[in-house]
């Protein structure tokens, strides 16, 4: 085969093979992992030490800012850092602008942490679910203001009847606030917490987003409006690591290595054609 | 007449909530405070309504199409189903109810987690036949990028930090502040564009217009 | 073990049919968009309809008769569709819409510009880097000025144009992310495929 004919093939390479080698080496290395240290990152443990060094009773708002879509990312950093609150001794206040915020409250506390067996924590006592509420920035502002605009829980109980709920009425009542969010814009964004509540009354805020939306983010990092800013790709493992709590995140650790090799290799791939077959570089 | 009716108070009444809602801020009193939270809490209440305002849009869409007999319509007869299933079973029942889970833990979760994680195929893809070094330009987008994609490879810096540093000190010092521009530059232009909805010089929001309006 | 759930044969259905895409359209993957564009709206309708009865309904029935008229502002909405009284929604629209906007204006300056800007010419503690970054972030403004055309013009212009390569290596950095983020909502599924209905992981 000529010299030019291989860089022709090399450049034809079919995208069904690519899908098939990335699918096989996913699944490959997800049924025998490597198992390889990860380190810990700075950005995880700011957020591991701001949840660690609240005093005991602290007022944690979390906020439920994805879905289905965002699940496989955010839904293993969620667990983690949940289980990180439960195994302190603090109250918890969960609440979703998101519509299948309560199904990912159902799936991730209910069913997957269980406190009430896990960590001996009780419903009402220790944390409390708002439920959904489609009011969106609306919502999140006037909650500032009054804590009890909602009312009810998800279960329709008075909020005033809640223990974890006592003295519990505006924004200067909440310890931190941590929001997990798929959304760069649009419901219960990030940029909605910093302009309705951190930005307006300082409250200490931290933001666990999509690997892509740290770009978005990271201004308000920079400034502070935001305390702590880690993304669900790899800090969920760092995180399980952290609260003792293997799952999901470790277990992807080597796929991604494995995906993100593959992407490279076929960086480098392409390129070798293209130069191969007397590509140059524009100026 | 019919215009101040249709168009004109319209556009009065969202100037009017807005400039209150703007004063009740940056001039603090206990009546605009009262009116304040009156308007919020009526917003999230109309907020609901937005929300369902999507499936008559869709009802009417689809029935068109099934009427018609337009391309696919038998996928529109499947999407009326599914639309009315989840509303027969969720509306009387709730959202907790048993049958509501299953159904969403088998239909709607499974399709919106692989919907966004398909993309990854297209990443493999491009990366092998657009992400060339062609140009100066595509060289300078190609090279941070390659070395934030070896930042986070686990295997990589679980070895040598050198990628994960470097990538740090580019997201740092580069990504942050150009953002920041961005931001500065979208603010801006959300403030303009916010001023210029309540004076009424954007109507878009109105929707459809009759000649006239 | 093989799961001999049906919601999880369902769930894997689903999940392979939408990554059949990648390959080729056929029907199967039509099928399963137009069920998770139903689904999603659908859904929502259940969720706004709760909401509506949480926040309320549950309040009129306690007496705060001033909730009707929210309430009535919301079912204009819904007229949206109407060959002859569309107009009518523009109401509940204007409510919404200056809610949103006001909401916006208040907080947006000091969020979005006053504290960015205050970030971007503090110096920090290493001086040089302060100076480069404050650079960096007013080059990028310098890119997107159009009020004035001779910012665009040599010889000033390459300050708009360190600006543009300062974008594109932030861009880069950026898309270095986005493949991350790509990839583990793809690996979250095959984790459910291999682990939930095969039985091939651990648990």
């Amino acid at each position: 085969m000529s010299e030019e004919g291989f860089f022709n093939q090399l450049e034809r390479i079919p995208r069904e093979l690519i899908y098939a080698v990335l699918l096989i080496g996913l699944c490959y290395v997800l049924v025998y992992p490597v198992g390889l240290p990860i380190k810990v990152s700075g950005e995880t443990k700011e957020l591991y030490d701001s949840i660690e060094e609240l005093p005991d009773d602290s007022v944690v708002l979390v906020d439920i800012a994805f879905g289905a879509g965002g699940m496989p990312e955010l839904g293993p950093a969620f667990t983690a850092v949940m289980h990180h609150l439960y195994q302190r001794d603090l109250r918890v206040i969960v609440m979703t602008l998101y519509t299948e915020g309560p199904q990912m409250y159902d799936i991730l506390v209910v069913n997957k942490i269980e406190p009430e067996s896990s960590y001996d924590k009780t419903y009402g006592v220790d944390w409390c679910f708002f439920g959904y509420n489609a009011g969106g920035v609306t919502t999140m502002a006037e909650l500032a203001r009054n804590m009890r605009i909602l009312e009810t829980d998800y279960r329709d109980t008075p909020l005033d009847q809640l223990q974890v709920m006592e003295g519990v009425e505006d924004y200067t009542d909440v310890d931190l606030v941590i929001t997990f969010s798929t959304s760069s814009g649009g419901i219960s964004s990030p940029a909605d917490w910093v302009q309705q509540w951190a930005t307006p009354y300082e409250v200490p805020m931290a933001c666990v987003v999509l690997k892509m939306m740290i770009p978005t983010v990271s201004p308000y990092y920079g400034t502070g409006q935001v305390d702590a800013l880690i993304p669900g790709a790899g800090a969920s493992a760092e995180y399980e690591l952290l609260v003792n709590r293997p799952d999901e995140g470790l277990a992807s650790t080597d796929a991604l290595s494995v995906a993100h090799l593959i992407v490279i290799i076929l960086v480098i791939l392409g390129n070798i054609a293209y130069f191969g077959k007397g590509g140059g570089i524009a100026t | 007449m019919s215009v101040m009716i249709k168009k004109q108070i319209p556009l009065v009444i969202a100037f009017i909530v807005g400039v209150i809602l703007v004063f009740e801020w940056f001039i603090p009193t206990n009546l605009g405070d009262a009116v304040g939270t009156g308007l919020r809490e009526s917003g999230i209440i109309i907020n609901s309504f937005a929300i369902m305002a999507g499936v008559i849009g869709l009802y009417l869409n689809e029935i068109r199409k099934v009427s018609l007999r337009r391309d696919d319509w038998q996928y529109s007869v499947w999407m009326l189903l599914v639309v009315s299933l989840f509303i027969l079973i969720g509306v009387p029942f709730g959202y907790e109810s048993t049958n509501y889970q299953w159904m969403y833990n088998s239909i709607l979760m499974p399709l919106g987690a692989t919907m966004y994680g398909s993309i990854s195929f297209y990443i493999a893809a491009a990366s092998y036949r657009v992400l060339k070094f062609r140009s100066v330009q595509s060289i300078v987008l190609l090279i941070p990028a390659m070395i934030l994609i070896l930042g986070n490879t686990p295997m990589i810096t679980s070895v040598w930090s050198g990628f994960t540093d470097t990538g740090g000190w580019i997201m740092t010092n580069i990504t942050q502040p150009v953002y920041t521009g961005i931001m500065i530059g979208v603010a801006l232009g959300t403030l303009a564009t916010g001023l210029r909805t309540l004076l009424g010089m954007e109507t878009g929001w109105l929707g459809r217009r009759e000649e006239g309006e | 073990m093989i799961s001999t759930d049906p919601s999880i044969w369902i769930a894997a259905f689903f999940t392979v049919t939408i990554m059949s895409y990648a390959f080729r359209d056929n029907p199967l993957f039509k099928f399963a968009e137009r069920t998770f564009i139903a689904a999603v709206i659908g859904h929502a309708v259940v969720m706004g309809i709760d909401s509506l009865r949480q926040f309320g309904f549950n309040k009129i029935q306690a007496g705060n008769i001033f909730y009707v008229i929210p309430i009535l502002l919301g079912i204009t909405i819904l007229a949206r569709y109407h060959s002859e009284y569309y107009w009518i929604s523009r109401y509940g629209m204007a409510a919404l819409v200056g809610i949103g906007v006001g909401l916006q204006i208040r907080t947006v300056p000091e969020a979005n510009i006053v504290s960015q800007l205050t970030k971007a010419i503090t110096l920090g503690d290493n001086p040089l880097l302060g100076v480069f970054t404050a650079l960096t972030t007013f080059t990028v403004i310098m890119h997107f000025t159009f009020t004035t055309k001779k910012i665009h013009e040599k010889p000033q212009n390459v300050l708009p144009v360190v600006g543009r390569y300062l974008m594109l290596i932030a861009f880069g950095a950026a898309f270095g992310n986005t493949v991350m983020t790509r990839m583990n909502l793809l690996i979250g599924r095959l984790i459910f495929l291999l682990r939930d209905l095969l039985g091939l992981m651990g648990a």
